[in-house]
């Protein structure tokens, strides 16, 4: 019977030898779902009910208040202020050097107000939905000053550590902390990693190094604000045009 | 005639006669494989926000785990598959660094996933440190994570049985400089995607003989008038291939698109926009084939799509 089973099994190795061993893919048909509402997976959902919850809870938790409204115009870019110089007061501290200058996209600031009143997370992340990092770039004078005509020639940047008055589309008068800029001094500008790769038009930035510690400009906005609050004080931008357009 | 001898014939017989039967039916239920994919999800972990965009309400990971699981149910060879750029674009990412998402895929059960730039974005050894909820292997042949975190944890390829068949799976990612920041992908070393993807679809092939091979790729689609790698030119300048699945460019593709490959076959690229809005399913049908037509050039048809 042993031997019986033994016949049969070599048999059995043998077809299988025999039967085809390459398969081609001859047909494909294409469905293309919508993931639309309705059916959920109820475990998938369960598993992720705690990650969602404590979401929810952070992105309503209040880090901050502000004392007056601040809104995103061209010449007197209140929004566009409190963003640089978050960017530039934490950039500071990141990089662990000095740093000049911060200015932001005008294109980039993704709400036309932030009422004044309570600041949460979920504030700043309608401010901000980029994954945009910091890089800080040093240039030389001569250098600023192109790239701040190109940015007066768009309407004009929110900038913090400087200020500047727009004249026949070119950037005048510019001042970096209280001085004349120097053309031949170097100064430290803290940007978005899409500025300083060319975006909006920047094509004169890209020849230049960039320092990247991969930090999100949306969480320098949300340790500025944090900051402020842990010293007792609430999220205010002072009087004065940084950004005059002639 | 002795007892031993009939009964050995007779069973032989018998045999002869059910084996091709079961051997048949098995053949048959291999014959079909289905594939399903994503791309870019980017932590889309709950459906797009009710803010009046367009995709408000679409996606989100229960919504895709119960199409999933109906596919499932309706079909034995399955295979689950993403294209990068897991993690980034929602808060889930910023608080929790990429760790609901794997578990989301990990309870789908994925079969694999290749590596996207934005999957470096909390550090390569933050991926590392994820891929402990993970229950599927993540496949790049083209990075040299020698003396990373990643070192051991990420393979060129992998072999799934499905039946009869041998799909042989495996990953290209993008150029990392000027995309993903040094300090991120540390000692991560790009090597050229087209000499990888040659060499291991030829092993996937040649060697191991794999019935279809599959490349999930991060190189993005087209780059229209640009020497820069993408599906298009990895899909023309290769061989043994079938499908690319593809990602990076967040191309929202009407139905998979027919290229021909060095060899004068047909591959197949598909890619379905981000976030996770669509799943894209793909049904093969395999027939045998002899040697010669296995390593020789070959085309596809492709039945009308649907959309659901």
């Amino acid at each position: 019977m042993k031997q019986l089973f033994r016949y049969f099994f070599i048999l059995a190795l043998g077809w299988q030898s025999c039967a085809p061993s390459y398969y081609q893919a001859g047909q494909m048909a294409y469905t293309r779902y919508d993931i639309k509402p309705g059916k959920k997976d109820s475990s998938v959902q369960q598993l992720m009910a705690p990650y969602a919850q404590q979401i929810n809870s952070t992105m309503t938790a209040v880090i901050g208040e502000l004392t007056s409204t601040l809104e995103k115009k061209q010449s007197d870019n209140t929004l566009g202020y409190f963003m640089t110089d978050a960017f530039l007061s934490e950039s500071k501290k990141v990089f662990q050097q000095p740093v000049d200058i911060a200015l932001m996209n005008y294109g980039g600031i993704r709400t036309p107000a932030m009422q004044k009143g309570n600041i949460t997370v979920g504030t700043i992340y309608e401010l901000m939905p980029f994954d945009n990092l910091m890089v800080l770039v040093t240039m030389s004078g001569t250098e600023l000053q192109q790239l701040l005509n190109h940015v007066a020639g768009r309407g004009g940047w929110p900038i913090s550590g400087g200020s500047y008055n727009i004249q026949n589309k070119q950037a005048v008068d510019v001042r970096i902390a209280d001085a004349a800029l120097q053309p031949n001094k170097q100064y430290t500008v803290a940007l978005s990693d899409y500025v300083a790769n060319g975006g909006d038009d920047c094509s004169m930035l890209t020849k230049l190094k960039q320092i990247n510690k991969g930090y999100l400009q949306r969480d320098a906005l949300i340790d500025y604000v944090k900051s402020l609050t842990a010293a007792g004080k609430k999220l205010d931008i002072p009087a004065g045009k940084r950004v005059n357009i002639l | 005639m002795n007892r031993r001898h009939f009964l050995t014939q007779s069973t032989l017989a018998a045999g002869s006669l059910l084996l091709p039967n079961w051997s048949m039916a098995e053949d048959n239920a291999a014959q079909q494989l289905v594939i399903l994919h994503t791309n870019d999800v980017h932590s889309r972990i709950d459906p797009f926000p009710m803010d009046g965009g367009r995709n408000q309400g679409l996606g989100g990971v229960a919504s895709r785990a119960a199409v999933i699981n109906e596919i499932r149910s309706q079909h034995e060879h399955v295979l689950l598959l993403d294209a990068g750029d897991i993690f980034q674009g929602t808060p889930y990412f910023n608080l929790y660094k990429g760790e609901p998402e794997i578990k989301a895929m990990a309870a789908m059960q994925y079969d694999a996933c290749t590596m996207g730039n934005h999957d470096f974005d909390a550090g390569l050894d933050n991926f590392a440190t994820q891929l402990q909820h993970a229950s599927f292997p993540v496949l790049v042949s083209n990075y040299d994570f020698s003396g990373t975190a990643m070192e051991y944890k990420a393979l060129p390829y992998k072999i799934f049985k499905k039946g009869r068949l041998k799909i042989g799976v495996f990953g290209v990612g993008i150029e990392l400089e000027g995309l993903v920041p040094e300090n991120l992908y540390g000692k991560t070393i790009y090597q050229d995607p087209i000499v990888k993807a040659n060499e291991t679809a030829d092993l996937l092939k040649r060697k191991e003989k794999c019935d279809m091979i599959i490349c999930l790729s991060h190189l993005g689609y087209d780059y229209r008038g640009s020497k820069k790698v993408s599906d298009k030119i990895l899909a023309a300048e290769t061989q043994y291939i079938d499908l690319i699945i593809g990602g990076h460019t967040h191309t929202f593709m009407a139905e998979p698109e027919r290229v021909k490959n060095k060899q004068g076959s047909d591959v197949l690229i598909n890619q379905v926009g981000f976030g996770g809005l669509i799943l894209g399913r793909l049904d093969y049908v395999f027939s045998d084939t002899n040697k010669k037509k296995f390593f020789g050039s070959k085309s596809i048809s492709i039945a009308k799509k649907t959309d659901i």
